[in-house]
């Protein structure tokens, strides 16, 4: 019974924390702030992942959104000159679509949520951690899933994302051979012949 | 859980930090030593019997010094920074194992925790630590700091997949991600023998991860004077070197426990637990001590050849690496 209440109450701390870092990444004026409230949010989700059992999601959750993804942001935040960005208005002027939308978003995962059986096991509690370890350990329970009953949705997500990256760095070089063929460019590297 | 269980759990942890705090006193100390004779000068020999205490002098003359926060600095990520630097490091040791299971009354590992998903904890905390860096080195408000974030950043992200694809393939060897069940499937064979090319690429992106030379351009003292860290004074300096030591000792110790068999070796009948302490420990140190020669030894490398050497060279090799050790894998059973 112990266990369970200090379950319970690691649930709320891990769940409170993270809606607050969550906030934060809406409600702080500066970016780089906004970033690391991200990561805030990351790790405690990861810490709902470690409750329920899931350690390898745990882990990967934090090398890939934290140890990565937040890193290129911020990697690009530094690059940018932020100066008089945080003196922009707080509500957008998308706000008057922006509020209907999310409004029926919620409305549609709470009906979607409580229509599927499955859903509402979970929040009853029919899906103890105990079935992932059951499995072998939720590396192994991930895997078994991930590379059969998944395998395809799995492969097609991989080869969308080399696209994106193949894209990414097309898109790069034309820019680069753009600027070679500017009478600018090519005046300045002329110079620069010239002086050496 | 019992009283006594809490009570090792909790040794445990002490062990770890004093380990943690008291290992860079040591190893900073070896190390002006080990440059001074390779540089052909003396290096410290006045504070203490021949330069003992210089290290307990320098860390006491940091602590009194005045904690300076910069004008124009962001003061709470200025202020969290070094800290984010250190704490990955420290949660890391907790899944080292530094010897096997020993019964003292009951069964203790050498070990604070044996997390299934070990290797990949240790893959965590160090993409964490690049965190530091860049926090420290943007919210300075200094064109050094700013750089050396900068770099670090792209730095750690690019080394950490090399490290990634090695310890993939001693995954597939070992087939558990539990850094103690890859100890123990090392015992016809350690590692080393089968992924030697895995070994390689695993070093390499481990002193590009900590910073050491030749990957030191983060903190470069010869261009952007001392990097992220440049703001820096008082303890909160001495936490980056804090941090900066016990990730080399980590690095060495994961190398170990990958590659060399960790505690694994020739054991006395009875004291297999002293013994594996002595095996992990001397291995470890070997470790250690490539990372300080290696300071000696080597140059700078310039930023596009430490990218272009990066991706266009090391990852290659990685993935056939990796393929090659699955396709044996395969093979063998």
């Amino acid at each position: 019974m112990t266990d369970n209440l200090a379950e319970v109450i690691a649930f709320w701390y891990l769940a409170f924390m993270a809606v607050t870092g969550g906030v934060g990444v809406l409600a702080l004026r500066n970016p780089v702030h906004s970033a690391l409230s991200l990561v805030y949010v990351i790790f405690h989700v990861a810490g709902l992942f470690v409750i329920l059992g899931a350690g390898f999601l745990a882990v990967v959750q934090i090398i890939v959104y934290a140890g990565a993804i937040v890193v290129l942001f911020l990697f690009t935040l530094m690059m940018l000159d932020m100066r008089g960005l945080g003196e922009e208005r707080f509500v957008h002027r998308q706000l008057w679509l922006a509020v209907p939308l999310g409004v029926l978003l919620a409305v549609e995962a709470v009906f979607v949520g409580v229509g599927t059986p499955e859903v509402r096991e979970a929040f009853l509690g029919a899906f103890p951690p105990q079935t992932i370890s059951d499995l072998g350990g939720s590396t192994q329970a991930i895997a078994a899933v991930l590379f059969s009953e998944y395998l395809l949705p799995f492969e097609v997500a991989s080869v969308l994302l080399l696209v994106a990256a193949i894209g990414a760095i097309i898109l790069a070089r034309r820019f680069e051979r753009e600027i070679e063929a500017m009478p600018e460019a090519a005046e300045a590297s002329e110079s620069a012949e010239a002086a050496s | 859980m019992d009283g006594w269980e809490w009570l090792i759990v909790a040794i445990k942890c002490v062990v770890i930090l004093l380990i943690f705090l008291g290992a860079p006193l040591i190893l900073v100390l070896v190390e002006r030593w080990t440059l001074g004779r390779l540089q052909s000068r003396i290096g410290p020999n006045r504070v203490g019997w021949s330069g003992t205490l210089q290290t307990a002098a320098d860390g006491l003359k940091l602590g009194i010094k005045e904690d300076l926060i910069p004008r124009g600095a962001d003061k709470l990520v200025f202020w969290f920074g070094p800290v984010f630097l250190v704490v990955p490091a420290l949660a890391a040791w907790a899944i080292v194992p530094v010897g096997p299971k020993v019964g003292l009354g009951r069964d203790i590992g050498l070990w604070a925790v044996d997390l299934n998903v070990g290797i990949l904890f240790f893959l965590a905390m160090g993409s964490l630590g690049v965190y530091g860096v860049v926090m420290s080195g943007w919210s300075s408000n200094s064109k050094y700091a700013h750089f050396g974030a900068l770099r670090a950043s792209a730095q750690v992200i690019s080394y950490e997949l090399i490290m990634g694809l090695a310890v993939l393939a001693v995954i597939l060897y070992a087939g558990s991600l539990s850094l103690i069940d890859i100890v123990e499937q090392q015992r016809g064979l350690w590692f080393i023998v089968p992924q030697f090319v895995g070994f390689l690429l695993f070093v390499i992106a481990g002193v590009a991860e900590t910073n050491r030379v030749p990957f030191d351009l983060p903190e470069a003292e010869s261009e952007i004077v001392a990097g992220f860290h440049v703001e820096y004074s008082g303890m909160r300096f001495a936490m980056f070197f804090i941090a900066e030591y016990a990730n080399i000792i980590l690095i060495s110790a994961i190398i170990t426990t990958l590659y060399l068999g960790g505690w694994l070796g020739w054991t006395i009948p009875g004291m297999e637990g002293l013994t594996g302490i002595v095996w992990f420990a001397l291995k470890t140190a070997a470790f250690i001590s490539m990372f300080l020669l290696l300071r000696a030894a080597l140059p700078r490398l310039r930023y596009d050849q430490l990218m272009s050497f990066c991706w266009k060279f090391l990852m290659p090799i990685g993935i056939i690496n990796v393929l090659l050790a699955a396709g044996l894998r395969m093979a063998w059973s």
